[in-house]
């Protein structure tokens, strides 16, 4: 059995089902992180986790034991709030030391622990400050380190990046990405933020409207998204989808045709589908390609260049890594990558190839 | 400073009405009371006409007054059972069982605020109704269980009027404590209840260093206005035998029923200065709060 | 399922009903005996009859003081809307010297001299000036206790109207006072309702100021009817009471809820007292 599971859980808040039957596995050393837009659910399946929340369906246990009904007290677990929640009223250390302070541990182990953790999170020098005297950043370890101290079945975490300023943000992610490997237990992280799930997950669930679309490593999900939501949700810029005809193996778009032959798909759509390719699997072509289209138009971002091409009444966006000589309005042939091309039937569902069945 | 779309006649002309009104109305009398209660004026007979100027004289007898230290010691019992431990107290316990259950909430509150808008005179009548010794609605109930039938105004008087001005004036506690809960980010109570915290760790560590300062603030307001209330007059009329004579009603009795107006003022400027004391203690404490 | 947050549920309606019994008992009365064939002080109906308001109807006392209590309410909210209006505009737009100074003796002699305290040096400033005996007396007495706190109330809301309303009306080129009557008064309206709403309760429900003014029982509004009323010497007529207390209680009760539906009772605050 694995460390977490929950089983088929549903969760309505009086009409709206927030959560509907989610079954979920997480491994003891899982990074495991809950994505998708705000109001999916994933702060709700947290809630749920920690027992903050109790669901109207369905099981949750932790480590082997069911806790379902369980109050949080009971569950073991740690949990990180996107605003901290420190205590203004109490020091760093009193904060940090709260949790064991409940549990009654005896004084010479709460200062011995308390001065461990600070030191491993480089807190050491603000013990005797009051959080709103330290930064946002430092806030973030002082909460994670009230976690840490806890030696809990799990770590909760909610959006705990998202009130830092972009910058101490990726600081504080690359930060939190070497903690969670020295932690020893699960992790359970809700973001809306794609590029930090992909950043420092080993697992990601990617929910939309209260289900779980796909569940996966970041790589299985970047690079074989179960339908056309997740598809645009994970990737930045996201995966071109396109709606288009099919005419047997041949994508009709706007009367262009591309020949899909070559594809090891187990069906093509019958009539409505759509293809999906990512910014980077196409490429400019002066002479011939797949598809003849007009710069609409280009943003440089540095490193890499943007450009949307409008082809027809729909756009694609290409991703390069060099200096473009074109300009908006000139006409230009675009070549897709095959081989990284997906096709998506009528409902939105990836068409699976051959071999992955 | 932002400049007015108004010229400088408009402005006063504006402000005149309703600050005359005040300085005529309010000020004048509070800033007067301290001319009078140093005369001997009174409301009929030859020193109502022509009183004379008598100094502290009148200060100097309401020090040696019984009446005055009764009254005072009978206001400071009941401000300390009916505001601070009664009103504060249970507005707190109110505003903490509904913390965060909506519609209980609403119910309990439109309950509670009930009993603070209805008139003086007719909630002073149903509570002579409720505790009448004969036909009274809780004397009823008591007989109908097997219990004695207590004549509440003559055997506990001052702990009626203390359980009647918790029922009346609980409402403004509730509201503010309620009010400062939600102040509090639920994140907060989570937190404790995820590490473990029980209840009354969390109302200690948790809850009441985040709502101090309206603690405070609504302690001094209650104990500002229990001080000044008048409504257990309605009830009891200062009886029996000055047992709920409150500062209040020795003050409107010396003044309007042995119409000593002089020596009831010299006794209202020591209460309007222990309200100017309260009042400058909740105003600094406001100020401080801003900053 | 069964949530583990139920016990604690039950112990706090446990802990509540006593509570609510406590408040409801007296209130229940009010309700109850006003509509009773045989009205007594314990809370009983026994049969329906609306016979104890015909009787209030012809109790000529009774029905003068309504009069009175009207006008007395009426006067005293127009007087103090219109003046509060005028002066919390001119608090909240304009930043003169002592503004601020202004406002803080406001607060301090409006919570400083209230109660019986007061009532002694208010009794004779009004003897000085005629009024003792006199519906002005008591309208312009009452009308001075609470235009401090409609004045702060006001002044409030009117900070929290964004100025560009106006400034943009000035731009367009608006007069200030057509500014006033076109731009800013349609969207204060809300607190302007409010704001009368809340100094008819209180001149309306006041007992302490026509209590001690006035003198003569053709004078008095319902307060200090019904004091007179139940105090009397005499067998108290119960159902005429409970049903004339009914009456003067339910537009109270209306314009809370009135209060209540625009603002919420948060709104309310530091008001009362």
């Amino acid at each position: 059995m694995s460390w977490i599971v929950l089983e088929s859980v549903t969760k309505r808040f009086s009409n709206v089902v927030a959560v509907n039957k989610v079954n979920l596995q997480i491994e003891r050393q899982d990074f495991f992180t809950l994505l998708g837009p705000s109001g999916c659910g994933k702060t709700t399946t947290l809630r749920l986790i920690a027992g903050l929340e109790f669901p109207d369906e369905g099981k949750i246990y932790i480590a082997g034991r069911d806790v379902t009904m369980e109050l949080p007290k009971n569950r073991n677990v740690a949990m990180v709030f996107q605003n901290y929640a420190l205590y203004p009223h109490m020091t760093v250390r009193e904060n940090i030391a709260y949790p064991l302070f409940v549990r009654k541990v005896p004084k010479k182990e709460i200062e011995r622990k308390v001065a461990f953790v600070a030191e491993s999170l480089q807190i050491s020098d603000l013990l005797e400050r009051y959080p709103q005297q330290i930064s946002g950043g430092q806030q973030q370890r002082v909460a994670l380190a009230r976690a840490v101290i806890q030696t809990p079945n799990v770590f909760l975490l909610d959006e705990p990046l998202s009130n830092l300023d972009a910058k101490l943000r990726i600081e504080a992610r690359s930060f939190l990405k070497r903690l969670s490997m020295e932690l020893g237990t699960s992790v359970v992280y809700v973001t809306h933020d794609q590029s930090e799930a992909m950043a420092l997950s080993t697992k990601i669930a990617v929910m939309n409207q209260g289900h779980v679309l796909q569940v996966g490593t970041p790589r299985l999900i970047y690079d074989t998204p179960a339908n056309t939501f997740v598809a645009s949700f994970i990737g930045n810029p996201p995966m071109n989808i396109v709606e288009c005809r099919f005419d047997g193996s041949t994508c009709v778009l706007d009367g262009q045709r591309i020949d899909l032959s070559d594809l090891p798909l187990s069906e093509f759509p019958k009539e409505r589908g759509f293809i999906g390719i990512r910014p980077e699997n196409i490429a400019f072509h002066t002479k011939e390609g797949d598809l003849i289209g007009e710069v609409y138009v280009v943003e440089p971002l540095g490193f890499e260049t943007v450009v949307t091409v409008k082809v027809n009444t729909s756009s694609l966006r290409v991703l390069v890594f060099e200096d473009v000589p074109y300009k908006s309005g000139d006409k230009i042939f675009l070549k897709l990558r095959k081989d990284k091309l997906h096709v998506f039937d009528e409902s939105g569902a990836r068409i699976l190839r051959r071999d992955e069945a | 400073m932002k400049r007015s779309l108004m010229g400088r006649k408009v402005i006063v002309f504006f402000l005149i009405p309703a600050l005359s009104l005040i300085f005529v109305f309010l000020i004048l009398p509070g800033v007067w009371v301290l001319k009078i209660g140093m005369t001997n004026e009174t409301l009929t007979g030859a020193k109502a006409r022509n009183p004379d100027f008598v100094g502290f004289e009148n200060y100097a007898k309401v020090l040696s007054d019984r009446f005055f230290y009764n009254a005072l010691r009978i206001t400071l019992l009941f401000v300390l059972g009916s505001a601070i431990i009664g009103q504060a107290g249970l507005g707190l316990s109110l505003a903490l069982l509904t913390y965060r259950r909506r519609r209980l909430k609403s119910f309990i509150q439109s309950v509670v605020i009930l009993a603070w808008i209805i008139p003086e005179v007719v909630v002073a009548y149903l509570w002579i109704a409720f505790l009448d010794k004969d036909y009274g609605t809780l004397n009823m109930l008591l007989s109908a269980i097997g219990l004695r039938k207590i004549n509440w105004f003559y055997e506990h008087p001052l702990l009626t009027i203390i359980v009647f001005n918790v029922w009346r004036g609980t409402a403004y506690s509730m509201l503010l404590f309620s009010a400062a809960l939600e102040t509090i980010p639920p994140s907060y109570l989570e937190t404790a209840e995820v590490i473990g915290a029980s209840s009354w760790r969390k109302f200690k560590d948790v809850i009441l260093p985040n709502i101090r300062s309206y603690i405070l603030t609504d302690l001094i307001l209650i104990t500002l206005w229990t001080f000044n209330v008048f409504t257990p007059y309605l009830l009891t009329g200062g009886g029996p035998s000055f047992r709920t004579e409150l500062l209040s009603i020795y003050i409107y009795r010396t003044a309007f029923r042995y119409f000593k107006l002089g020596y009831g003022a010299s006794i209202a400027t020591i209460a309007l200065l222990i309200n100017f004391a309260l009042a400058m203690f909740y105003l600094s404490l406001s100020r401080r709060k801003r900053t | 399922m069964r949530d583990p947050r139920r016990a604690s549920r039950i112990v706090s309606y446990i802990l509540l009903a006593p509570i609510v019994a406590f408040f409801v008992s007296p209130i229940l009365w009010l309700i109850v005996t006003p509509f009773s064939i045989r009205p007594s002080l314990f809370i009983s109906l026994n049969g329906f009859t609306l016979n104890n308001f015909t009787r209030v109807f012809q109790n000529r006392t009774a029905v003068n003081a309504f009069r009175n209590s009207l006008v007395i309410s009426v006067s005293v909210v127009v007087l103090v809307t219109t003046c509060a209006l005028l002066a919390a505009y001119v608090l909240s737009r304009h930043d003169f010297k002592g503004r601020n100074v202004l406002l803080y003796m406001l607060v301090l002699f409006s919570s400083v001299v209230s109660g019986a305290a007061a009532m002694v040096p208010i009794f004779i400033l009004n003897l000085r000036l005629g009024l003792i005996n006199t519906e002005l007396g008591v309208i312009l007495t009452l009308s001075g206790g609470i235009m401090p706190t409609a004045l702060f109330i006001l002044k409030d809301f009117f900070d929290s109207i964004p100025r560009t309303y106006e400034e943009a009306a000035l731009v367009d080129g608006s007069s200030p006072l057509q500014v006033m009557f076109r731009i800013f008064l349609p969207l204060s309206s809300k607190g302007v309702i409010v704001i009368a709403m809340l100094v008819f309760t209180q001149s309306w429900s006041n007992f302490l100021v026509p209590f001690v003014l006035l003198r003569s029982t053709s004078k008095y509004p319902v307060s200090v009817a019904i004091y007179t009323f139940f105090s009397e010497v005499g067998v108290p007529d119960i159902g005429m009471i409970s049903a004339y207390a009914f009456l003067y209680t339910l537009p109270v009760i209306f314009a809370y809820v009135l209060i209540e539906r625009k603002f919420g009772f948060s709104f309310y605050g530091g008001i009362k007292g």
